[in-house]
């Protein structure tokens, strides 16, 4: 483990709740780490200060703002009105070139056939496959995945899975999950973000 | 069989009225105050085969729509600058002062500032300009955030998140602004050229009708411009329709 990203005395509130009171968080820049925890102790509002997308009321981040990042966020976030394809093809920066991956993404997450159709017309579980796609058809460093199996057809699981760890060979991710197999399954190192502060 | 006769609604509220206009202009018999229906469109027939109406008609539509486009274009890219606080805090102010001024006043300022036949471009501009400022930026506040996001942690260029993400989002408020914005584009347009005795123009034919009390040539114009409105409304509606096909294809 190297762990040179790191969140560090970081303090949020929500008006009058409290979510972090100087909690701290070293991660690998390699490998899976799996955040676990009860429901409402701060999971999702961890990546997002991670992402970027919030700001911590005081603390640091660190390490992240020179990554490649991509997530797969606990809703699909999807274009509703673009195609399966499109919504791919939407995060990539070189469209032609990321054509044939985004194809070859699609057929192993079984959407090929539907990679025309628009993300609206698609079920749950597709609509679940289609964002983890649009996720590892990327030149990630770091891939955050907030609870991205969550909804997938019972069958499809586990070849799923299996794609994402073969995406991730080599790179770092962050995982949420409340299954302590799929954390295992990845060979995460587990955080339980109950316990905090950590260090 | 039933789809048939709902079809037949509309045309039948409209025969309705046009039933109630003349019996009223039977009951008050002077044709100086109302004219029927029949004589109306009679006349109308008679002034479309006149060069000078089609000149006018093609006068008052080019600067209103003109106006009307303008107002589009600017309205949509002055809601597009609101992103930015500074300007949204610094514009508002002049927006809100535009939808409140009445469009007689505004008709009489710029008056004395151009030439009656710029008038109309300048009055349609002025009335439709909030309206669709108003609108879209409604539009891209309602934007979902949620994509905006992740747009942005994918680090995703401006150009395609304006394009699919904004875009979808704020055309169909840019659209009912539009369709309402060319009605008042028309209403207020037609005015100026009525106060500002903008010549070779609908407005100054009405205005020239009304000084020698011919009714019906009133009458006639005012169809004009209710079917003008009309038209371009529909016409608008099937670009706008293409324009939203397009964009999903």
């Amino acid at each position: 483990m190297t762990p040179n990203l790191e969140v560090r005395h970081i303090y949020k509130n929500f008006g009058e709740k409290n979510i972090f009171t100087n909690f701290n968080l070293k991660l690998p820049e390699i490998g899976f780490t799996a955040i676990m925890g009860p429901s409402g102790q701060g999971k999702t509002t961890l990546i997002n200060l991670i992402l970027g997308l919030m700001k911590p009321d005081h603390g640091e981040i660190i390490g992240f703002a020179d990554k490649k990042i991509a997530a797969v966020f606990q809703e699909d976030r999807l274009l509703e009105h673009k195609s399966g394809l499109d919504n791919i093809l939407f995060v990539l920066r070189n469209q032609s070139a990321g054509k044939d991956a985004a194809w070859e993404m699609l057929a192993r997450a079984g959407l090929a056939e539907d990679a025309h159709k628009a993300a609206r017309d698609y079920s749950g579980g597709m609509r679940r496959r289609l964002a983890l796609c649009r996720a590892l058809v990327t030149d990630f460093d770091m891939l955050i995945l907030d609870e991205p199996f969550k909804g997938l057809d019972i069958g499809l699981k586990p070849e799923i899975m299996t794609l994402v760890k073969q995406k991730c060979q080599g790179r770092g991710a962050i995982l949420i999950t409340h299954d302590r197999q799929e954390a295992e399954f990845f060979d995460s190192h587990i955080v339980d973000i109950s316990e905090h502060p950590l260090t | 069989m039933r789809r048939f006769i709902s079809s037949l609604k509309y045309p039948f509220a409209v025969l309705f009225w046009l039933a109630v206009w003349h019996v009223a202009s039977e009951i008050i018999a002077n044709s100086i105050i109302i004219v029927s229906p029949i004589a109306a469109f009679a006349r109308l027939l008679e002034l479309a085969a006149q060069g000078h109406f089609w000149q006018s008609v093609g006068a008052s539509l080019f600067r209103i729509v003109l106006g009307f486009v303008l107002a589009l274009v600017l309205g949509v890219a002055a809601a597009a600058t609101s992103a930015s606080k500074f300007l949204y805090t610094l514009t508002l102010p002049m927006f809100n002062i535009l939808k409140s001024i009445p469009v007689a006043s505004f008709i009489i300022l710029a008056w004395m500032w151009m030439s009656s036949q710029n008038l109309s471009t300048f009055i349609a501009f002025v009335t439709v300009l909030p309206i669709v400022y108003f609108n879209t930026y409604e539009g891209i506040k309602t934007t979902d955030a949620k994509l905006l996001e992740m747009a942005r942690v994918f680090r995703v260029g401006s150009y395609k998140i304006a394009r699919d993400i904004y875009f979808p989002a704020v055309l169909p408020h840019v659209v009912s602004a539009a369709s309402s914005g060319l009605g008042f584009a028309f209403k207020s347009g037609i005015a100026a050229e009525i106060i500002g005795l903008a010549r070779g123009t609908i407005g100054f034919n009405l205005h020239t009708a009304r000084i020698f009390l011919q009714t019906a040539d009133v009458f006639a114009w005012t169809i004009a411009i209710v079917l003008l409105s009309y038209a371009m409304e529909k016409i608008f509606k099937l670009l706008m329709k293409k324009v939203k096909h397009d964009a999903k294809s």
